[in-house]
C-alpha cells in the first residue's frame, strides 16, 4: 500500500489503513481507514464509544494499535509515544486539558521543551505568541497564569502549545464540550484561519450542526468500524444522524399541559463554593407541579451548588428553599428524598451510583429503609434482587451481570438506572444536572423522554444543563445562570439559542 | 522486634487493601542460627538415659545483654556435666506462646524446662499437668512440687561497680540509665550509690527511665540527653549495647550491666558486673540426676557465685581492683553490709535509721526510694 | 505504565474485573509460591524444606497440644482481624486496633478485679467482656470523632492513641501502684489476678471458650455486613462517600458507629485473652502487636470475615510451629522469613488480580500479542 501513496505536500497529510485496537477482546476499532489532507478541516463523527477518541489516540501515538498502519505525508511511521507523535508534528488538545494551573501562559508553552532557553527566549517567545495570536485568533495575555483564565482562554493555550511546537497535524476532541456558543464561533474561526494556512485538522464531534458549520470532509464511525466518509457538501444532517446511529430517529415532543401549582421555590438563596467563594447568589427559582425549568449555563457558573443545595448536599448561607409548602433549608437530604425529591446528579459515577457495587444495591439506594426491602434493622436481599429486574425490565436497563459492579455499564444504561431509582420512587420533584451529557444519541433521546414522562405525570423538574439544545427542547421556561447569580429568565417561546448565548457569557439583554 | 515485624507487615497490609502496590519493600534477611540441639559430649561416664533441659528465652540469644548471659549459663551447664542434652528456643513471647512451649516440651517428657524471663504465672498455668517435668522460672515466688524460682542480687554487683565508677578521677555526675522504675533497678541504682560516695561523696547521679525492656532507639536517645547535660560517665540497665556507644562517641567511662560486654566500648569500658547462671544450671540439673532436688526459691548474689564481675578496662587502675577484690570477699565474708543504716533517701527521709539494714530475705522487696545523691524519681507511687 | 525491553514493549493496564478463575488461582498460586521459595531458601540455607514444613503443619496442627495451642493463639487474632475487616470494609483506616485491644484488657482486667467473686462467674466474665469491648469502642471513638465531623486524618490518630494505651498500660504496672499491680509481688511488677471464677471455661487442654465467642462473633459481622441496612449503608459509604451521602445516609454517624464496632471487636479481643489466657494485666503479653498482626490477618482474608479464621489460624500456627522448628535447628527467622514471602506473594498476586500485562512487539504490523503473568 506504501508504494501508492502520491508525494504532494498539498496532498495528504495523513492515511490510516486498515486500524485495529482490542481492549480486552472488545474491538474499539476494527479496520478502519481515515485519510487527512492539509489544508482540511475534518470532522470524525459517531457516538459515544464509536471509537472516535481511539482513533485520535492511535494517531497521536497514545495507543499503538494492534494492527494497521500509519503514513504521515507519504511516509510509513511508527509512533509509539505521544512524544514521537508530537516529532512527526502530530499533537492533540485532550478533553481535560493539560496545564500547569500555577505556571503562565509562557511558561506552560515551554514546559518540557528543553532547548528553549529560560533567558534568551523569553522575549522572542513572547513575540511569537503574539504573532500566532494575531494571526489564529488565538490572543492570551503570555504573562497570565493558567488558573486566571476562562475555559476558552485555557483551550487556546493547548492549541498555541502545540503550534509552537510545530504541530501541522492538530487532533480536537470535543473541543466545544466546554464552551459557550461565542466562544465555539470563535474557535471555528481560529480553525479555518489555520486550515487556510496549510495545517490538517480533525475535529471530534458527537454534534452534527457543528459538522455542518465546520468541517470539509465527516467521516462517521459507529461501533468501532468507519461507516463512510464524504465531503460535507454532499452530506446533510439527516443522512448523518442515519449513519451514525443506524436508524432514524425521531425527536420527542414536548406536549404542553398547563403547568400546576408551584412545588419547589428557591428565594434568594446564596451559596458557598468548595473554595468558601460565593458560588450562586441571591437566586430565585420556582418549579409547578408539571413544569421543566432548564437552567442554561456554561459549566462552572454556579449549577453544581446550586442542585446540592436544593437536594440537601450543601447548606445554604441566606435563603429560603421551600418545597410542597414546607421549609425544607435546614432539612437534611434524608428528609427532602422522604418529602418527595428526586436528584439526578451530573456526577453519576461517583454521586449518582456507587460505582464499585453491583447495580441491585444502586437500584435500591434510596428504597432500602423501607419495606419491602428492609424490615427494622435486616435487610432482604431477595426484594434487593427482585426490585432489580423489575426496574431493569420496566426502565431497559442493560448489560448488567450479577455481581459486577455498575461501573462497568454503559454511560446511558447508568443513567437509566440512575432515573429508574429516582422515578420509581414517585418524586414531587426532580432535579436533573446534565441529564444527557456523554451519552449517546439513543440514549439522550430515551432519558429526554422519561423526563417529559414525567413532568406529563406531574412532576416538577428542575433540568440543569449545559446543553443548549436540550434546555431548548424540553424547558418550559429557560433561567440562565452566570457566575452563580440568574441572568436571565425567558419563557420557551421567547428563548433562542443567540438571547442564551448572550446571557450565557454575561451580558444582559434587556429583552430578558 | 516481632513488634516491629507486625507493624510492618500491617502497613503493607494496609497498601494492599486500599488499592495502592506495594512490592518494594525489603524483606528481612535471614541469619543462620547455630545449631540450636547440643549433645553432650560423649563420654564414659554418661548414664543411658541423659537429662533433658530446655531453655526458652523472649528474646535472642546473641543479644549482647539479658539473654545472651543464661545462653552463657546453658554453654557452662553443657561444658561441665555429663550426660546433659539441652535444647532452646528464641524468640517466645510471653503469654499464650510461652504456655505453648511449656506445654510442648512437658509433653516430649523434658526433665527439666527452664524460662529465663518472668514466666511465674504462664510456668503455674502448665506445670500442673506435666509433674515429671521440673520447671525454673526467673524471678517468680510460688513454687510448686514441680516448680521452682531463681533470681541473682543486682545489687551486690550493683555496689562494686558504683566502687569502680568513683574511683574514676573526675567523674562526679553520672548518667543512669534504667528500663522501669521498678524495685529490682531501684535497689541497683541505690547499691551503686552506696559504691560510687564511698570513692567519692560529691558524686550525683541522674538516672533516666525509657520505660521499656528492649527499645534501642530510646536507650540511645536517653543515654545522649545525658551526655548533653554533662554526663562524666555513663552507667546502663538496660539489654542492649546502645549506651555504650554513645559513651564510645562521647569519649566518656562506661559500665554495663549484666555480661561481659568489653569489646563493645573498648575505650570506654571500666567494667560491669555478670550474672553467672551457669552455676546454678549446673546444680539445678545434678540435684535432678541425683533425685535430689527440691522445689526453692534462690536469691543469689556474689556469696553464690551468681554474681561476678567483668573483666576490667585499662582506666581502673590495679589499686581499685584490689579494692573491688577486698569488698567482694568482705561481702562473700558477710563482714561487709553496704546497706548497713543510716540511709537517707533523696527527698531527705532516713529510710534505713542508724544500726538498720535490708536483711537479705527481704531484699526483693525493696526500694521504693531512691537514695540521696540520685536526681530523678520514682513515677508516682 | 510503558516498559521498553528491547524490540517489544510491556503494557500494564488495569483490568476491570478478575474472572472467577483467576480470583481463585491468584491467591492459591501466591500461597504455593511463598512456600516454594521459602523452600529455596531453606535449601540456600542447608536446611530440609520437607522437614521443615512436615514439622510446621506437626506442630501447628497435629495433635492435642499444637492444634489448642494453634486456636488459643489465633482467637485474639480472629478478633483484630475483624476489626480491621469492619473498619477497612468501609475504607477507615482504623490501625489502632492495637490499642483498642490493650484498653479493652484494662477494662476487663479492672471491672474484674472490682467485681471479685461479689457476682459469681457467669455474670462476672460477661461484665468483663462488656468492660473490654466498651472499652475499646470508646477508645477508637477517640480517633473517630474527630474523623467523623473534623475529617481528620484517622490512620494518624489511631496510630498515636496505640502508643497512649501501651503507656497507660505500662504505668498501670511498671510505673506505679494502681488499683490493676499486684503489691505483693515485687520481684517483678505484674498484675492482680482475678478470681478463678471469672476465668473463661476451658473446653479442651488450656483452650478456652474465647475461640467460641470469636467465631460467634464472625458470623454476626458477616451478618451484619451482608443482611443489615447497617451493613448495606457500610458498603455504599465505603465504596462511594458521596453516593452516600447522596442517598441520604449520615455518613459522620456512620464512621463513628464503624469504628466503634472495630475497636469494640479489638477491645472484646482484649478482655477475652485476660480472661482465657492471661487472668491478670500482663503488659509484656499483651504488647506483642496482636493488633497489627490482625491488619494483615484481614488482608490475607481479603477483608471477607470468614477469611480472618482461616488465615488467623495459618499465622497462629507459624507462631505456634516456631519452637519445634528451632529445637530441629531450624532457625526461628525461617517463620518470620515465610510470613513476610506469603505476604509478598499475595500483595504481588492482588496486584496481577487488578492488572494485566500485555506484551507486544513495538515495531512491524503484525499484531503480535500474548498475555503474560
Amino acid at each position: 500500500m506504501a508504494e501508492s501513496v502520491p508525494e504532494v505536500p498539498s496532498g495528504e497529510a495523513a492515511r490510516l489503513t486498515g486500524i485495529t485496537k482490542h481492549f480486552f477482546g472488545v474491538a474499539a476499532n476494527e479496520d478502519v481507514d481515515f485519510d487527512l489532507r492539509w489544508g482540511e478541516i475534518h470532522a470524525l463523527l459517531g457516538e459515544n464509544g464509536a471509537g472516535k477518541s481511539t482513533l485520535c489516540s492511535v494517531l497521536a501515538g497514545l495507543y499503538h494499535p494492534d494492527s494497521g498502519e500509519i503514513h504521515l505525508d507519504g511516509e510509513p511511521v511508527d509512533l509509539s509515544s505521544p512524544h514521537q507523535a508530537l516529532d512527526h508534528g502530530v499533537g492533540m488538545v485532550y478533553q481535560h486539558f493539560r496545564l500547569v494551573d500555577r505556571f503562565t501562559v509562557a511558561e506552560n508553552l515551554t514546559l518540557g521543551h528543553p532547548e528553549t532557553g529560560f533567558f534568551t527566549s523569553r522575549r522572542s517567545l513572547e513575540r511569537q505568541v503574539g504573532e500566532l495570536g494575531r494571526r489564529y485568533g488565538l490572543e492570551v495575555s503570555p504573562q497570565a497564569a493558567v488558573w486566571q483564565l476562562s475555559v476558552g482562554e485555557q483551550q487556546r493555550v493547548e492549541i498555541l502549545k502545540l503550534l509552537y511546537r510545530g504541530v501541522r497535524i492538530l487532533i480536537l476532541d470535543e473541543p466545544t464540550a466546554v464552551l459557550t456558543p461565542q466562544e465555539s464561533q470563535n474557535l471555528f474561526h481560529t480553525l479555518r484561519a489555520l486550515a487556510d494556512d496549510g495545517q490538517a485538522i480533525i475535529f471530534v464531534t458527537h454534534k452534527l450542526d457543528e459538522v455542518m458549520a465546520v468541517a470539509d470532509r465527516v467521516t462517521v464511525l459507529r461501533d468501532g468500524r468507519k461507516v463512510g466518509a464524504m465531503p460535507t457538501s454532499e452530506a446533510d444532517p439527516a443522512t448523518l444522524a442515519r449513519m451514525m446511529v443506524g436508524r432514524d430517529l425521531s425527536v420527542p415532543e414536548r406536549p404542553r399541559t398547563a403547568p400546576g401549582e408551584p412545588v419547589l421555590s428557591i428565594k434568594g438563596v446564596t451559596a458557598e463554593g468548595d473554595r468558601g467563594l460565593e458560588a450562586i447568589r441571591d437566586v430565585e427559582i420556582e418549579v409547578r407541579a408539571s413544569q421543566i425549568v432548564g437552567v442554561a449555563g456554561v459549566a462552572g457558573n454556579g449549577q453544581r451548588e446550586l442542585a446540592e443545595v436544593v437536594t440537601g448536599l450543601r447548606r445554604p448561607k441566606r435563603g429560603q428553599i421551600i418545597m410542597g409548602g414546607v421549609d425544607i433549608t435546614r432539612s437534611s437530604t434524608l428528609d427532602r428524598i422522604k418529602l418527595g425529591l428526586g436528584f439526578v446528579p451530573e456526577d453519576r459515577m461517583r454521586t449518582g451510583m456507587a460505582g464499585g457495587l453491583p447495580l441491585a444495591a444502586n437500584l435500591a439506594l434510596k428504597a432500602y429503609r423501607q419495606p419491602p426491602l428492609s424490615r427494622g434493622p435486616v435487610l432482604s436481599k431477595q426484594a434487593v434482587e427482585y426490585r432489580a429486574r423489575t426496574l431493569e425490565k420496566q426502565f431497559d436497563i442493560r448489560g448488567v451481570r450479577g455481581a459486577l459492579p455498575t461501573s462497568l455499564l454503559s454511560g446511558g444504561n447508568i443513567q437509566r438506572a440512575i432515573l429508574a431509582r429516582e422515578l420509581s420512587a414517585q418524586p414531587r420533584v426532580l432535579v436533573a444536572a446534565a441529564p444527557t451529557r456523554g451519552l449517546d444519541v439513543a440514549a439522550i433521546q430515551a432519558i429526554r423522554q422519561l423526563l417529559i414522562e414525567e413532568a406529563e405525570a406531574g412532576t416538577a423538574i428542575l433540568m440543569i444543563s449545559e446543553d443548549l439544545e436540550e434546555i431548548l427542547d424540553l424547558s418550559d421556561e429557560v433561567i440562565v445562570l452566570y457566575e452563580g447569580q440568574v441572568m436571565g429568565r425567558l419563557p420557551r417561546d421567547r428563548a433562542d439559542p443567540d438571547l442564551l448565548g448572550m446571557l450565557m457569557a454575561g451580558r444582559t439583554v434587556d429583552a430578558a | 522486634m516481632r513488634k516491629f515485624r507486625a507493624v510492618t507487615f500491617a502497613l503493607l497490609a494496609l497498601a494492599l487493601v486500599a488499592g495502592a502496590c506495594g512490592g518494594d519493600e525489603a524483606d528481612e534477611t535471614t541469619t543462620t542460627a547455630a545449631p540450636a540441639t547440643t549433645a553432650a559430649p560423649a563420654t564414659t561416664a554418661a548414664p543411658e538415659e541423659p537429662l533433658r533441659v530446655a531453655f526458652i528465652y523472649d528474646g535472642e540469644i546473641d543479644d549482647g545483654g539479658w539473654n545472651e548471659a543464661h545462653e552463657n549459663g546453658r554453654q557452662y551447664l553443657i561444658a561441665n556435666m555429663d550426660g546433659v542434652e539441652t535444647t532452646y528456643v528464641e524468640n517466645v513471647s510471653p503469654g499464650s506462646e510461652f504456655q505453648a512451649a511449656f506445654e510442648d516440651f512437658g509433653s516430649q517428657g523434658y526433665d527439666l524446662v527452664i524460662c529465663t524471663t518472668w514466666c511465674q504465672d504462664d510456668v503455674l498455668t502448665v506445670a500442673p499437668n506435666y509433674p515429671d517435668t521440673v520447671y525454673l522460672s526467673w524471678g517468680g515466688y510460688e513454687t510448686a512440687p514441680n516448680v521452682g524460682h531463681y533470681d541473682g542480687a543486682t545489687e551486690d554487683g550493683r555496689y562494686l561497680d558504683g566502687l569502680v565508677a568513683g574511683s574514676q578521677p573526675g567523674v562526679e555526675f553520672i548518667g543512669y540509665v534504667g528500663g522501669f522504675a521498678i524495685e529490682e533497678v531501684v535497689r541497683g541504682v541505690n547499691a551503686f550509690m552506696i559504691g560510687a560516695r564511698e570513692m567519692n561523696p560529691n558524686i550525683e547521679i541522674q538516672v533516666v527511665w525509657v520505660n521499656s525492656w528492649y527499645d534501642p532507639p530510646a536507650e540511645q536517645q536517653a543515654a545522649q540527653a545525658l551526655v548533653d547535660a554533662g554526663a562524666d560517665l555513663l552507667a546502663a540497665e538496660v539489654n542492649a549495647p546502645a549506651v555504650a556507644s554513645v559513651a564510645e562517641a562521647a569519649g566518656i567511662p562506661y559500665i554495663h550491666y549484666g555480661i561481659d560486654g568489653s569489646g563493645i566500648a573498648p575505650n570506654s569500658w571500666l567494667s560491669g558486673f555478670t550474672f553467672d547462671w551457669g552455676p546454678y544450671y549446673l546444680s539445678q540439673a545434678q540435684a535432678l540426676a541425683n533425685g535430689t532436688w527440691e522445689p526453692a526459691l534462690t536469691y543469689g548474689g556474689l556469696r553464690d557465685d551468681m554474681i561476678g564481675m567483668a573483666p576490667f578496662g585499662s582506666a581502673v587502675t590495679d589499686e581499685t581492683i584490689a579494692l573491688v577484690e577486698q569488698r567482694r570477699q568482705e561481702i562473700v565474708d558477710g563482714t561487709l553490709d553496704y546497706f548497713a543504716g543510716p540511709i537517707t533517701d533523696n527527698q531527705g527521709n532516713v529510710v534505713i535509721p542508724e544500726g538498720g539494714t535490708i536483711p537479705w530475705e527481704e531484699r526483693t522487696l525493696c526500694c521504693q526510694w531512691l537514695i540521696e545523691g540520685v536526681i530523678g524519681e520514682i513515677p508516682a507511687g | 505504565m510503558n516498559l521498553s525491553l528491547g524490540s517489544r514493549r510491556l503494557t500494564v493496564e488495569s483490568r476491570p474485573v478478575a474472572s472467577r478463575t483467576v480470583r481463585f488461582l491468584a491467591p492459591t498460586f501466591s500461597v504455593a509460591l511463598a512456600f516454594v521459595i521459602g523452600a529455596l531458601i531453606l535449601l540456600a540455607t542447608g536446611q530440609d524444606p520437607v522437614l521443615a514444613y512436615t514439622e510446621m503443619i506437626r506442630k501447628g496442627f497435629l495433635g492435642r497440644l499444637a492444634i489448642t495451642g494453634t486456636l488459643i493463639i489465633a482467637t485474639p487474632l480472629i478478633f483484630t482481624g475483624l476489626a480491621a475487616v469492619v473498619a477497612f470494609r468501609m475504607k477507615v483506616w482504623n490501625i489502632g486496633a492495637e490499642g483498642q485491644f490493650i484498653l479493652g484488657a484494662v477494662a476487663s482486667s479492672g471491672v474484674g478485679l472490682w467485681v471479685g467473686d461479689q457476682v459469681g462467674g457467669p455474670a462476672g466474665i460477661v461484665l468483663m467482656l462488656v468492660a473490654g469491648a466498651l472499652a475499646g469502642a470508646l477508645f477508637a471513638a477517640l480517633a473517630a470523632l474527630p474523623r467523623a465531623y473534623l475529617n481528620t486524618d484517622e490512620v494518624i490518630s489511631t496510630l498515636m492513641l496505640n502508643f497512649v494505651a501501651l503507656g497507660i498500660m505500662n504505668y498501670l504496672i511498671f510505673s506505679s501502684f494502681s488499683f490493676w499491680r499486684d503489691p505483693g509481688r515485687a520481684t517483678f511488677p505484674v498484675g492482680k489476678f482475678v478470681e478463678d471464677v471469672l476465668l473463661l471455661p476451658r473446653m479442651v487442654g488450656r483452650l478456652h471458650v474465647g475461640l467460641i465467642i470469636a467465631l460467634a462473633f464472625t458470623v454476626i459481622i458477616w451478618w451484619a455486613l451482608r443482611y443489615t441496612k447497617w451493613g448495606f449503608e457500610v458498603m455504599v459509604t465505603g465504596d462511594s462517600p458521596r453516593a452516600a451521602l447522596y442517598s441520604g445516609m449520615r455518613v459522620d454517624r456512620k464512621i463513628l458507629s464503624v469504628l466503634m464496632v472495630s475497636g469494640a471487636l479489638a477491645g472484646l479481643g482484649g478482655g477475652i485473652e485476660v480472661g482465657g489466657v492471661l487472668g491478670n494485666l500482663d503488659p509484656r503479653a499483651l504488647s506483642l502487636g496482636v493488633g497489627f498482626t490482625g491488619i494483615v490477618v484481614a488482608a490475607l482474608a481479603r477483608l471477607s470475615p470468614f477469611g480472618v479464621i482461616p488465615v488467623a489460624i495459618l499465622v497462629a500456627s507459624f507462631s505456634n510451629a516456631a519452637p519445634g522448628l528451632q529445637v530441629l535447628g531450624i532457625p526461628s527467622e525461617i517463620v518470620i522469613l515465610l510470613e513476610g514471602i506469603l505476604f509478598l506473594c499475595i500483595v504481588a498476586g492482588e496486584w496481577f488480580l487488578r492488572n494485566a500485562i500485555r506484551v507486544e512487539r513495538m515495531a512491524g504490523p503484525a499484531g503480535a500479542e500474548a498475555p503474560a503473568s
